[in-house]
């Protein structure tokens, strides 16, 4: 589709807009897409529901997003709960809030503050997160940057630079972890970490695998495997460790 | 009475915070503020969820407020959207996104080119509304009531509905009406431009009705 056969729409109002193709889709309004949408510049403000697909280059939502089946975009920034029914593939995004992806989530970019759903594998280059990670397959990433807030599960986790910590406590984070847990802090569960440069903390493993790993306080692991260098500290339980060539 | 309070309350990325009383509250990112929240200027340009009720000097926003509550402030400027459960109370408002309001909307002035939805009345002394986009209000009362449409600006709607202002009963002093479906309006002095269906206009001063402007009855009240 020519870029110049797509039409700008600007609506303010609640609305309901039948699938196609768009150039700038911009909408104050809760909105209803019956049927794919594909546009170069989207940006919504309110709460959007798509009963199939969306494709866009560029978007900023503010509220909710609910699609059906796929998103796909180059950048996208999200301030509000999203929900995807099939796949997810954006190449930069920027979550604030709460995600649910019913298949994968493939990416470059990915900084997500908020809680983390994906029923299957999470792909990037750069994976940042602020907040409860539940991802039933794989999250393989170069980077991950993981700050613990609730408890975490993760079926395995492989990349390069690995780092899992607990969040920091400032007072504009979940306030609810501490006045019902009191000074619980989050827990990461997974089966297999496995990467170059590994820093792990509350986190519990059945096998740890790396060139340089550092257990630090909170962590369970049963067998770690390392190339050069490994330490522990205090407060990890590291039942069998093991030099490897 | 606010309790002084210098605490301002500032949400940039993502976070829960209980209510209560701040001087500035300014939510950037996505906050969600469980309980009352009454403080000097409100602030949104991210996603605000406010499950309480609001108050506040001034509130602004260009970004997306919901309002499980009421609201109640001296001046509302909504760019962006705002969402309010119960009842809206101010004394200017000033409209250019959308609000939307499953209440009443209690306002000294009342100035929108945006787009509204009001579950209940809209009441306000003086009412101006530039029509861009659609508008709707179970029941609109005031002194003053100007619904004028800018045809230059005026968005037909690329999904096949005209932009109207549709009400039950529009009933001031002064009515002054453009493209607005009403089943009643009332009046001293009612003038009924174009673009209007209206099924009665009862007035007890002057009339005036454009050419294609569909009045079904219109009649005089001696009082």
């Amino acid at each position: 589709m020519m870029d110049e056969d797509r039409r700008d729409i600007k609506i303010l109002g609640d609305s309901t807009v039948s699938g196609g193709f768009f150039k700038d889709l911009h909408i104050t309004g809760d909105v209803t897409m019956n049927g794919s949408v594909d546009c170069i510049s989207l940006k919504i403000l309110g709460d959007c529901a798509v009963n199939d697909s969306l494709k866009t280059k560029a978007g900023t939502i503010t509220g909710d997003l609910a699609v059906r089946n796929d998103l796909i975009a180059q950048s996208l920034k999200i301030r509000g709960d999203l929900s995807i029914g099939r796949n997810a593939v954006i190449t930069d995004v920027q979550f604030l809030g709460d995600v649910r992806i019913d298949g994968d989530l493939s990416s470059e970019q990915i900084d997500i503050k908020g809680d983390l759903e994906v029923k299957g594998n999470c792909n990037s280059e750069i994976f940042k997160s602020k907040g409860d990670l539940k991802i039933d397959g794989l999250l393989n990433a170069d980077e991950i940057n993981i700050e613990l807030y609730g408890n975490s599960k993760i079926r395995e986790i492989g990349g390069d630079k690995i780092s899992v910590r607990h969040g920091s406590k400032s007072l504009f984070k979940k306030l609810a972890t501490s006045v019902f847990n009191g000074n619980h802090i989050g827990n990461l569960t997974t089966d297999t970490v496995e990467g170059d440069e590994i820093y792990l903390e509350y986190t519990t493993a059945k096998v740890v695998r790396g060139n340089d790993v550092i257990t630090g306080p909170g962590c369970r692991i049963e067998l770690l495997e390392y190339k050069n260098k490994f330490s522990q500290s205090d407060g990890a339980i590291v039942k069998e460790n093991k030099k490897i060539v | 009475m606010m309790e002084e309070n210098n605490n301002d309350l500032i949400g940039d990325g993502i976070g829960n915070f209980p209510g209560g009383t701040y001087r500035n509250v300014t939510v950037n990112g996505v906050g969600s503020i469980q309980g009352d929240v009454k403080c000097i200027d409100f602030k949104c340009s991210g996603l605000a969820r406010i499950n309480g009720n609001l108050k506040a000097e001034s509130v602004t926003t260009d970004g997306m407020g919901r309002v499980n509550g009421d609201v109640e402030c001296d001046k509302l400027c909504v760019g962006g959207k705002l969402d309010i459960s119960k009842d809206l109370r101010a004394d200017y408002v000033e409209l250019n996104g959308m609000v939307k309001v499953d209440g009443n909307l209690d306002a000294e002035n009342f100035v929108s080119c945006g787009s509204f939805s009001i579950g209940g009345l809209l009441n306000a002394e003086t009412i101006d509304i530039g029509m861009q986009w659609m508008c709707q209000a179970k029941e609109i009362g005031g002194k003053d009531i100007n619904v004028h449409m800018d045809r230059a600006k005026a968005k037909i709607g690329i999904l096949g509905k005209p932009v109207r202002l549709t009400s039950d009963c529009i009933e001031g002093d002064n009515i002054c009406l453009e493209y607005t479906y009403a089943k009643v309006v009332r009046g001293n002095n009612i003038k009924i431009g174009p673009g209007c269906r209206i099924e009665l206009a009862e007035y007890t001063g002057k009339f005036e009705k454009a050419d294609n402007a569909e009045v079904k009855e219109s009649k005089k009240n001696l009082l």
